[in-house]
């Protein structure tokens, strides 16, 4: 091979110059990317105090919904949202005992449909979550709802259910409870 | 320059020592000469190297040299003996490059559409960093290694001996413990065996060990903590550089004069215990035994002899040397 001074003489060598102008290159480019990740990080400064403020807020608001539903009897509703922990068997296998769900007030209790999984209270007093299995309609348009739950040994309620004890429908159950 | 370094080896390889055990190792390979009983190229060979070491198989023969390190890349199957690669153990008979060994045997790993600096961006393109940072990284790291003018240079431009030390560059950024650098008839100019030292010392920073075969005494020097000398088929030597320097090269001053065959004349009835040899302008002052003879005394005694060299310097002890005395002592 080659050696000596005049080997670096030769073209294919990169040449100091270059070398010097590949530095300035990667200077300005970390200059670029610098300010571009200075921008991102204040970007990302605000939307991220912005989500937490946002976060605190409905936090706050749960909890003063919470403790005004307590002290009033009634069960503790945001937005119109309401968690339900499941306490029998009645609704096997759909909702096991332990099961979490959210359900929703509804708009218009008296346009439930069949197979809508409702909670509401009996007529004694308790809260019951059960499946619709029929629609009444009466000769004068009232509507009335013949309940049951879904586990197989459960028999149809007694009772009718009638609109105003609907307290909410079932929109989801939390998975693994 | 500022280097970070990280130790990037596969989880299962941190706690390896051993990465190569070559126990008995004899090769499928004869020399055939007429006249004589066929003779196997590799005959008992006994090697243990260890994690983070640098090896320069050093060897007469480069087919000794290449055929000892295709086995331990597992290129090669081998006649009798055992060969375990990083504790994890080979099959005889499988010719595969194991995952935890990076092998270079030649120029074309390389893309020739790619510089140097483009390809190294490329090939280390995994580590996921910053690229800005990475290309200010390596391209550092190639100037102070020596590469600075081959760094923007086209890979097709390359000579053959570039493209190896590009490729060698790469394999400090793999996953790979072990590196095996085979390309023992590639003759590495200054620039290339300096930047070769600095990939040795920068892969067993990292880790990891270098396996490489060399004729080159004054690259095994450079680059290497571990030596090992193949002769005639057998291991002859193995140890450290360091070692090998101290134990073998005897040589204790080098005078250099035109009338150096009259110097060694004259001192050689003077100081009886010291052997004498004259290469050329060279006269060569070494110590057969353990004596420890003062370079001082035979300064004197050549003074009083009459003579005033033009240059005389105390031997810095050199594995060349050292291998030479090997060569001497198992007349090689």
């Amino acid at each position: 091979m080659e050696e000596g001074p005049g080997a670096m003489q030769d073209p294919k060598y990169t040449t100091p110059e270059q070398i010097e102008a590949m530095r300035q290159a990667i200077f300005r480019a970390k200059g670029r990317r610098g300010r571009r990740k200075k921008e991102r990080s204040r970007l990302a400064r605000v939307t991220g105090r912005v989500f937490f403020s946002i976060v605190i807020v409905l936090m706050l608001a749960a909890l003063v919904s919470i403790q005004v539903a307590k002290s009033r009897g009634k069960t503790p509703d945001l937005l119109g949202y309401q968690l339900y922990m499941i306490e029998s068997g009645s609704m096997e296998p759909t909702l096991p005992v332990g099961a979490v769900i959210l359900s929703r007030k509804p708009k218009d209790a008296s346009r439930l449909k069949e197979n809508e999984i409702v909670t509401f209270r009996n007529e004694s007093g308790l809260t019951i979550t059960h499946r619709i299995i029929e629609v009444i309609v009466a000769d004068d348009g009232t509507v009335s709802y013949r309940t049951k739950g879904d586990n197989p040994i459960s028999s149809p309620d007694l009772e009718l259910l009638t609109p105003d004890r609907v307290i909410a429908v079932l929109l989801w159950k939390m998975p693994f409870t | 320059m500022k280097r970070t370094v990280r130790r990037q080896l596969e989880p299962g390889f941190n706690t390896v020592e051993t990465v190569v055990f070559m126990e008995g190792l004899s090769s499928i390979e004869h020399y055939h000469t007429r006249g004589e009983r066929p003779r196997r190229v590799l005959e008992n060979i006994n090697l243990v190297i260890k994690r983070p070491e640098s090896w320069g198989i050093y060897g007469r023969s480069l087919l000794e040299i290449k055929l000892l390190l295709e086995v331990m890349a597992n290129i090669k199957p081998y006649h009798a003996g055992r060969c375990i690669l990083v504790e994890r153990g080979m099959m005889r008979n499988k010719r595969v490059i194991l995952e935890h060994v990076f092998y270079i045997c030649g120029p074309t790993m390389l893309y020739d559409n790619m510089n140097v600096l483009e390809f190294l961006m490329f090939a280390t393109a995994k580590r996921g960093s910053g690229a800005v940072y990475r290309q200010e990284q390596i391209f550092e790291l190639l100037l102070s290694i020596g590469l600075g003018p081959i760094s923007l240079t086209p890979i097709a431009r390359l000579t053959r001996e570039e493209k190896v030390v590009v490729t060698l560059l790469v394999t400090a950024y793999s996953e790979s413990v072990m590196i095996v650098f085979n390309v023992p008839e590639y003759r590495f100019n200054r620039m290339l065996s300096t930047a070769i030292a600095h990939i040795a010392a920068l892969i067993k920073e990292r880790g990891k060990t270098l396996i490489m075969g060399s004729k080159d005494c004054r690259l095994i020097e450079k680059s290497c903590s571990h030596t090992a000398y193949v002769a005639e088929g057998r291991m002859i030597y193995q140890g450290t550089v360091e070692e090998l320097r101290l134990t073998y090269d005897k040589i204790l001053l080098i005078i250099e004069d035109p009338e150096a065959p009259q110097i060694m004349e004259r001192l050689a009835p003077r100081l009886p215990e010291l052997h004498f040899t004259l290469k050329g302008r060279r006269l060569l002052i070494s110590e057969p035994g353990e004596d420890n003879t003062d370079p001082h005394l035979i300064y004197e005694n050549i003074i009083r002899s009459g003579f005033a060299p033009r240059s005389m310097k105390v031997n810095p002890k050199t594995v060349q040397n050292a291998y030479e005395e090997i060569d001497r002592q198992y007349d090689l």
